[in-house]
């Protein structure tokens, strides 16, 4: 260690420091200035972005050591006060927050400068998309970040207007004083690491109980003790410092027997595989890429499947036999395939977990669901329920990849009880690239035929996921739910290979289905010579869909839109069109709990806002069914120890929540007759519980599976999207992205909004860049940087527009669903279409990558256009 | 690990001379990366940020030496007119965070295929010199001579890039650059062109596509000669479409690129080609008296 002597925010510190060590560890870890935060270590990603004399640099890029005599300033030395700051917390230009510090660093930076130059007034979008390049944000609030960095350099926030932001804990996410699991610090506190195989496939030796230099080594392996991917995590090490951790488990004595590895699909179906699961009760215990339980299904080999969905599905391939035989052009058939799309949530994986005197643990956590964890926590360790302490204060994402226990948290944990001391455990980003998560790759087989009054007669469709090591795969299943009720033949098969496996992601299996059956359905509509909006209305059915459509085909960039592949020269423009459809569950035992407590409503739940807004909408509820004004009400989540909330998965939380917030406010209004504002201060201690009242007609599931039940009713959304194709490079721009959402009453309007934007900004990077690669000898995740794996930037992303239809949830308590999900799951096949009607070719595998789009122009052999043979 | 931190060109060489595994640092931006991924431990960094001689530039009228610590924000800003196909280049470097920090002299030690300097200072003629710099003396070593292979330079291990020398622009230079996404890419592949006038000779720089970033001298002969044939240097006018084409495919088929991560070897031949036609286009009309892109 050595001292080093900076000035930060305006005042001399020294610090203790390794040699070599960067700005961002020093404020960290040395200082306690939290609120910078590094996404990415490699100067990718802008979220640790700090001022060296006013100039914005990376702070995990910039030797500490250096900056000596330099004036550095961080989010904490804005001071809350900044425009910038003020604009972000009014345009709801954030959602997890993890990213926000960064984003508000170089924003304010950049309005400093623009309106000392140009004095006030609203830079070019363009011109904030450049000033903001370096960063991320994964959940995808670009759209709320150009508005307010538009704004403030407009001076619109340079005094406080008195408003409550619509995000309620805005404030603590724009100042960084939001304390995330990467930012708690306890006593005493170890470094966790993981060891992970090197091997794809291989028989591991046992671990050591202790090793030179480790405080604590556990195993994480099992009986089993078989690791069947590279990367896999198969021991854990704690020491006082990251680096004696590594070092100390790379210098672990493990014996690593090899064994025979299948790394891509196509060889795991071969009959002389290898098999990745040997055992029945091995392939019991395999992972899972999606929420519920896998459908029952047979096992051949590595192949699982055929999870049957059909519906008259004998019909529907006779039906598709018969009109391939006749050479019936209302034949659509073609082969989709889909890249797998890494989570990477801006916060990673991570956990510090401690056990207290009296045996308590004690878990802070970066997840989706407090309930889950301290459920499946107790569990594990034998403990009461109560003596497991979850607290997941903020959480910088999860979109699927943080719902129940995970390895980072059980390595903590034993780590923590074998050390007999604190101990955190935190993914690096390539370790969260590589293993923290992704969505399946898929391919589907599918046909689809209309008959000669132009009605859907039949519809196959065979989904393949590819999901490394996790089954689950229900893509296919998802097709039965749209476009009423022609025969269909819908088949779901698991791959599995020795690669990492797969997590559910917002919205697990949509988006590949919507891949092929929305390019499917416009390809229809072509050689029927409908306009796909109509023909998608008259096929539907679904009433709340309905409005919709009409708003779709007014607009005008639809009504305007040439023929498909008409367009000429070198950049040509296109409007595509894909619907969405999507479950509608809850949490049937979710509760909401308020106490009054000096003149303030607190509200409890043990959920979490995982940016997604749950506070905000517990907030909004009460405020109005109360009439309070926002001081008078604070919402804590994000803790065990009080009544049951849901998991942030499966857009089940606001759906949940939302009512038990009102049943709540009910019951307190009850309780309080002179009326809850004037009675507050004399009802210090009242406490009610509100529950989650049951919806009319209750819910397709008889009982709750895995905590969710299935309600009544489906959510929709339309989208459309205007691109524009460079046929001289291949590359495709979004030009404009509008969505019409069907999903009830809104909670939390702007935040609602942000969650639809973020979902399609996921969507148009699943579409056109995110591309998750393995190295085909090795099983390797060749994809581990944010430089090889490519998220969308705010440069990426054209103007967003979302309609919400609040009509048709009238049997629902609060009247409106989820929205997480219903945002991503047509983008991408939006995206197709605009690509085909720019230039008559038809995009079949995702990311449409340049050399494909070119390849497609070329017409160059390979992949077989609709109708041109295929499944 | 050793933090050196020299106020002076000579005590940088002296140190350098010393500990020749010592790793320079000037924005950081390559090895703090590569340090953050424990992919390398240095027993010393050699920081160049208190030499402030590194941190200048400055310009006779026919050449600039360009400080090998200068930022690319600055040459964005100051040196447009100078260095117009560096400034372009510049501009495309990472983000504004990094272009604050990065400097040429790093792209030159790190001497990666896939740097964005490499190419226009290539095609900004025969006359550009990288000054390396050694307790033993400095040499000026053409920069063609300079890339020896992926991520090799012609320095000892004792020297430093302390300058490059690059002659003044005399007529229009361009760059352009492919990724998948509209800003903060590494480049899939890059071209730079520059056209001579006063000796009528044309440049060019091809960067992500090859071993080493490397120019591609048929076409730059071909279109050379093509110009000079026609008269065209002296008259200007209509450049034939023949021409643009067959100065794309040998752009293109100068290069030997690879498939990895970032693109396919085919589609690379296939973007030179396109940004061959489009630079010479931009170059053309820049020399015609027609507006031109520029890095300003
Ligand atoms: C997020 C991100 C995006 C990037 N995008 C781009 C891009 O678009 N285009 C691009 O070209 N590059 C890009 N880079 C790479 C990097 O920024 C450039 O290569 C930059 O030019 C390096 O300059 P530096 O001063 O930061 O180098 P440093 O990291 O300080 O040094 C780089 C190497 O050069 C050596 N070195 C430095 N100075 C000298 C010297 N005077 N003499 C001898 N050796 C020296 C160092 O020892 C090291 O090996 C990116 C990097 C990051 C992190
Ligand atoms: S953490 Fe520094 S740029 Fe990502
Ligand atoms: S708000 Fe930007 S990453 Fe979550």
């Amino acid at each position: 260690m050595e001292n080093t002597d900076l000035t930060v925010n305006g005042a001399r510190r020294s610090v203790g420091t390794a040699p070599g060590s960067t700005v961002a560890e020093a404020l960290r870890d040395g200082l306690g200035l939290t609120g910078t935060k590094t996404i990415c270590g490699t100067g990718a990603c802008g979220s640790c972005t700090v001022l060296l004399d006013g100039e914005p640099a990376t702070a995990c890029t910039t030797p500490c050591a250096e900056v000596g005599g330099r004036e550095v300033t961080t989010v904490e030395g804005l001071g809350g006060d900044h425009p910038v700051q003020r604009a972000f917390a009014a345009h709801d230009a954030l959602q997890c927050g993890y990213c926000t510090p960064g984003f508000v660093v170089a924003a304010a930076a950049f309005t400093d400068r623009w309106r000392a130059k140009n004095g006030d007034g609203e830079p070019a979008r363009a011109e904030i998309a450049e000033a903001l390049a370096g960063h991320v944000c994964r959940c995808g609030a670009y759209e709320g970040i150009l508005a307010a960095v538009a704004a403030a350099c407009a001076g619109k926030h340079d005094a406080p207007d008195g408003t409550a932001p619509a995000r309620v804990e805005a404030a603590e996410k724009t100042t960084g004083r939001a304390r995330y699991t990467t930012d708690v610090r306890l006593p005493g506190q170890l470094e966790g690491v993981l060891v992970r195989s090197p091997h794809p496939h291989a028989r591991v030796g046992a671990v050591p109980a202790a090793h030179d230099g480790a405080s604590a080594v556990v195993d994480l392996l099992g009986a089993d003790r078989t690791a069947r991917w590279a990367g896999q995590p198969v021991a854990a090490v704690a020491a006082p410092t990251r680096a004696a951790a590594l070092a100390a488990a790379a210098a672990l004595p493990l014996e690593w027997t090899p064994l025979p590895a299948v790394l891509d699909a196509d060889a795991a179906r071969r009959p002389d595989a290898p098999l990745v699961y040997g055992t029945a009760e091995a392939r019991r215990a395999a992972p899972r890429s999606n929420e519920a339980p896998p459908p029952p299904a047979k096992w051949r080999g590595n192949v699982r499947g055929p999870a049957d969905f059909s519906w008259r599905g004998g019909t529907a391939a006779k039906r598709i036999a018969a009109a391939r035989a006749r050479g019936d052009e209302r034949l659509v058939s073609a082969v989709f395939t889909t890249a797998a799309q890494s989570h990477s949530s801006p916060e990673p994986h991570a956990c510090v977990a401690h056990w207290d005197g009296a045996g308590d643990l004690h878990l802070h956590v970066s997840t989706q669901s407090v309930a889950k964890v301290r459920a499946a926590a107790a569990k594990r360790w034998g403990l009461a329920p109560e003596r497991v302490h979850v607290h997941a204060e903020h959480v910088g994402g999860g979109f699927g990849a943080k719902v129940g226990l995970g390895v980072e948290t059980v390595a903590a944990a034993e780590l923590a009880r074998a050390a007999g001391a604190p101990v955190r455990v935190v993914f690096t980003r390539a370790e969260e690239l590589a293993h923290g998560g992704h969505r399946p790759a898929t391919r589907a087989e599918l046909s689809l035929l209309a008959d000669a009054d132009g009605n859907l007669a039949a519809l196959t469709l065979d989904v393949h996921g590819d999901g490394g090591t996790a089954v689950g795969t229900n893509s296919a299943a998802l097709a039965r739910y749209l476009y009423g009720t022609a025969p269909r033949r819908l088949r779901d098969h698991d791959v599995v290979t020795h690669t990492p496996p797969g997590l559910p992601f917002r919205a697990p299996g949509g988006p590949p289905m919507a891949w092929a059956l929305e390019q499917a359905v416009d390809e229809a509509a072509h050689r029927l010579g409908e306009d796909p909006i109509a023909l998608r209305r008259r096929w539907d059915g679904n009433p709340r869909r309905a409005a919709v459509y009409d708003w779709a085909a007014a607009l005008p960039a639809w009504a305007g839109r040439a023929p498909s592949g008409s367009a000429t020269g070198r950049f040509r423009r296109g409007v595509g069109v894909a619907t969405a459809n999507w479950l509608y569950l809850l949490d049937p035992a979710a509760e909401v709990e308020l106490t009054v407590e000096g003149g303030v409503v607190v509200a409890r739940t043990a959920t979490q806002d995982i940016g997604t807004g749950s506070r905000s909408v517990i907030a909004d509820v009460l405020r109005a069914e109360l009439g309070l004004p926002a001081d008078r009400v604070r919402v804590e989540v994000g803790h065990s120890g009080t009544v049951h909330g849901p998991a942030s998965a499966a857009s089940s939380g606001t759906p949940s929540i939302g009512p038990a917030a009102l049943d709540a406010a009910a019951r307190l209004r009850a309780a309080l007759p002179g009326g809850p504002a004037a009675a507050l201060d004399g009802a210090e201690g009242l406490r009610v519980v509100g529950r989650r009242r049951r919806d009319r007609r209750g819910y397709v599931t008889p009982f709750p599976l895995g905590g969710l039940a299935i309600g009544r009713g489906f959510a929709g959304a339309v989208n459309v999207t205007e691109v524009e194709v460079d046929t001289g490079l291949g590359t495709v721009r979004p030009l404009r992205i509008w969505a019409g959402i069907a999903a009830g009453r809104i909670y939390a309007e702007r935040l609602a909004r942000s969650q639809c934007e973020g979902g399609i900004v996921q969507g148009v990077g699943y579409a056109l860049h995110e591309e998750r690669r393995t190295d085909p000898v090795t099983g390797a995740v060749l994809t581990d940087s944010l430089d090889s794996y490519r998220l969308p930037r705010i440069g990426d992303i054209p103007e967003i527009t979302v309609r919400f239809h609040e009509e048709g949830w009238e049997h629902v308590p609060g009247g409106g669903v989820g929205l997480g999900e219903i945002s991503t799951v047509a983008v991408a096949a939006s995206i197709g279409n605009a690509v085909h009607n720019a230039t008559g070719w038809r995009p079949l595998d995702l990311p449409i990558r340049p050399d494909r789009v070119l390849a497609g122009l070329a017409g160059l052999p390979g992949r077989a256009a609709p109708g041109e043979g295929g499944a | 690990m050793e933090f050196l931190r020299p106020e002076t060109w000579d005590e940088a060489l002296a140190l350098k001379a010393e500990h020749p595994d010592a790793v320079p640092v000037a924005g950081g931006t390559d090895v703090m990366v590569e340090l953050n991924f424990d992919r390398r431990r240095p027993p010393a960094l050699l920081d160049l940020n208190r030499v402030a001689e590194a941190a200048r530039w400055e310009s006779d009228g026919a050449v600039v030496r360009l400080g090998a610590a200068v930022p690319y924000a600055r040459i964005v800003s100051e040196l447009g007119r100078e260095l117009p196909g560096l400034a372009l280049a510049a501009r495309t470097v990472g983000s504004p965070q990094i272009r604050n920090r990065g400097t040429v002299g790093g792209n030159l030690g790190s001497a990666s295929p896939a740097g964005d300097a490499h190419p226009p200072l290539l095609a900004a003629g025969r006359g550009v010199r990288v000054e390396a710099a050694s307790v033993r003396g400095t040499r000026m070593v053409p920069v063609d001579d300079f890339y020896l292979g992926p991520k090799r330079s012609a320095l000892e291990p004792d020297e430093l890039v302390r300058a490059v020398h690059v002659p003044v622009a005399g007529g229009p230079q361009q760059f352009s650059k492919v990724g998948t996404r509209n800003a903060m890419v590494i480049s899939v592949c890059s071209f730079a062109l520059a056209l001579h006038p006063a000796d009528r000779t044309v440049g060019t720089g091809i960067g992500s596509a090859a071993p080493t970033p490397r120019r591609a001298a048929e076409a730059e002969a071909f279109l050379a000669g093509e110009l000079a044939e026609r008269g065209l240097w002296e008259r200007g006018g209509e450049l034939d479409e023949a021409v643009v084409r067959r100065f794309g495919e040998l752009a293109a088929a100068a290069a030997s690129p690879i498939d990895d991560v970032r693109g396919s070897a085919d589609y690379r031949r296939h973007a030179l080609a396109v940004m061959a036609r489009r630079t010479l286009g931009w170059c053309w009309a820049g020399y015609t008296g027609l507006p031109e892109r520029s890095a300003a």
